[in-house]
């Protein structure tokens, strides 16, 4: 297995300078599913940040073996009103993907109007019809009807299971009911 | 008849200019708006027109006519303003309060240099109000190429543009790419084109009116799209024609209630 991320000795830290998480390192290796995992406040989503590049403030270092575009991300769904009239199938490239995730969609309807559970399967069709490389998830159901949170799951374990040499760092507070492989987890406190 | 075809031939560049203008920055406080930053394209317009008043100024000191001056020195301290705001403001959680503090700081400059160079004043009025009729043929071509140019790549790039929108203001945009900083340009220049020839007024009008009053019951992105060109556009053109009535009508204030009217028409339609 080739590795895909290096994350060595890394701690985030707010603008004043204190530590907002703890130091953590790690290596990716494709295929993998690594699951961060820890209280709220511990730092996970600002961990996921740094390595994105959102969150500037760190000490240690991290390296992709990756281009950019190999990599999506979805962060945590909010509660976010667009100025654009933007419809759920201006989100996608392609339409006619079959996925799972749009079935019993209307994808005429605006992102303002759409509930949660449709917001986050628009999202995640999105990122996976890119087939990535590396997916990062930030708590991907929250926010999200309990329907929607098994069709989020049967889509993820049937892109891993389609894209062997694809990986995913996920943060969630959800007990992991998914048999998935090469799943690691890493504590965040 | 006879005579309102003679004026419209001799608007035959400014009017063409003016309209590709609306359209264009329409285009573009649509998409600042969407990222949530129009305070800070607002205090960018106030920079630029801060820098074209400082070459104005340089000019009538030096005893000099270079209209380049001002639009380098526009262009610059725009330019300045947009990096200043992107990677020390955008920064903040709090930052509109920042915007308005910059806004007054270049207001208060202006000012400055209006009482420094008395001789100023009346090309302050047309720096900040503007006049359509009276634009050089020079700079309403300019604007016009320029328009034109930047105005088709907004249309080619609508939807990828407003999906970096969007992943913007969802703090999921990781992949900057050569199409963004393709925008954040073309918007400083033509920002900058505008405010020298046009006004401060007319481009701050175009850029908020439409985006304003398209944003309700547009079914999708392409229909929102047709709103905004409808009222920027035919709103321009309704009130250019209309100001051509008197001489005691101003243009760009009658192209901006031109914009208001055509949007308020549109406001219930779906």
């Amino acid at each position: 297995m080739s590795n895909l991320l290096r994350v060595t000795n890394l701690r985030a830290k707010n603008p004043a300078g204190e530590w907002i998480s703890p130091q953590i390192s790690f290596d990716l290796q494709a295929g993998e599913v690594l699951f961060f995992r820890g209280e709220n406040g511990a730092g996970k989503s600002t961990l996921l940040k740094t390595i994105l590049g959102l969150h500037k403030k760190f000490t240690g270092e991290f390296q992709f073996a990756l281009r950019p575009e190999e990599i999506q991300y979805l962060p945590q769904l909010g509660n976010l009103h667009f100025h654009l009239p933007l419809t759920l199938q201006d989100m996608l490239k392609n339409t006619g993907t079959g996925s799972p995730l749009l079935q019993g969609l209307d994808l005429q309807k605006k992102w303002n109007t759409a509930s949660g559970g449709e917001r986050q399967k628009i999202l995640l069709a999105s990122v996976l019809e890119k087939n990535p490389r590396l997916l990062i998830l930030d708590e991907p159901f929250n926010h999200v009807d309990k329907e929607s949170v098994e069709v989020i799951e049967d889509a993820l374990g049937t892109f891993l299971k389609s894209h062997p040499q694809s990986s995913m760092i996920l943060v969630s507070h959800r007990a992991f009911v998914q048999d998935w492989a090469h799943v690691r987890f890493l504590e965040i406190r | 008849m006879n005579s309102f075809i003679d004026l419209l031939v001799i608007y035959r560049w400014s009017l063409p200019a003016s309209i590709i203008a609306a359209g264009v920055l329409a285009m573009i406080g649509a998409q600042w708006t969407a990222r949530e930053k129009s305070a800070q394209i607002f205090v960018l317009g106030q920079g630029t027109s801060l820098g074209i008043v400082l070459g104005l100024a340089l000019n009538i000191l030096l005893g000099v006519d270079y209209h380049i001056l001002n639009l380098v020195l526009g262009f610059s301290v725009g330019g300045l303003t947009l990096l200043a705001s992107e990677y020390l403001v955008e920064t903040k959680a709090d930052r509109n309060h920042v915007y308005f503090t910059l806004f007054v700081i270049f207001l208060a400059l202006t000012y400055l240099l209006t009482s420094l160079v008395p001789s100023l004043e009346s090309h302050i009025a047309s720096s900040y109000f503007g006049d359509l009729a009276v634009m050089s043929d020079g700079g309403s071509i300019l604007n016009l190429v320029i328009g034109i140019l930047f105005g088709g790549f907004l249309w080619f790039y609508w939807k990828p543009l407003s999906m970096t929108s969007f992943h913007l203001v969802n703090h999921s945009y990781i992949q900057r790419s050569r199409r963004d900083l393709f925008f954040d340009i073309g918007t400083l220049v033509v920002t900058t084109l505008t405010i020298q020839n046009m006004g401060y007024l007319f481009t701050i009008g175009s850029l908020f009116i439409s985006t304003t009053l398209a944003s309700r019951n547009s079914r999708n992105l392409r229909a929102y799209f047709n709103r905004l060109m409808t009222i920027s556009v035919v709103g321009c053109f309704l009130g250019f024609l209309l100001s051509l009535l008197s001489t005691n009508l101003p243009t760009v204030p009658c192209v901006l209630l031109g914009q208001v009217l055509v949007g308020c028409l549109l406001y219930t339609k779906k």
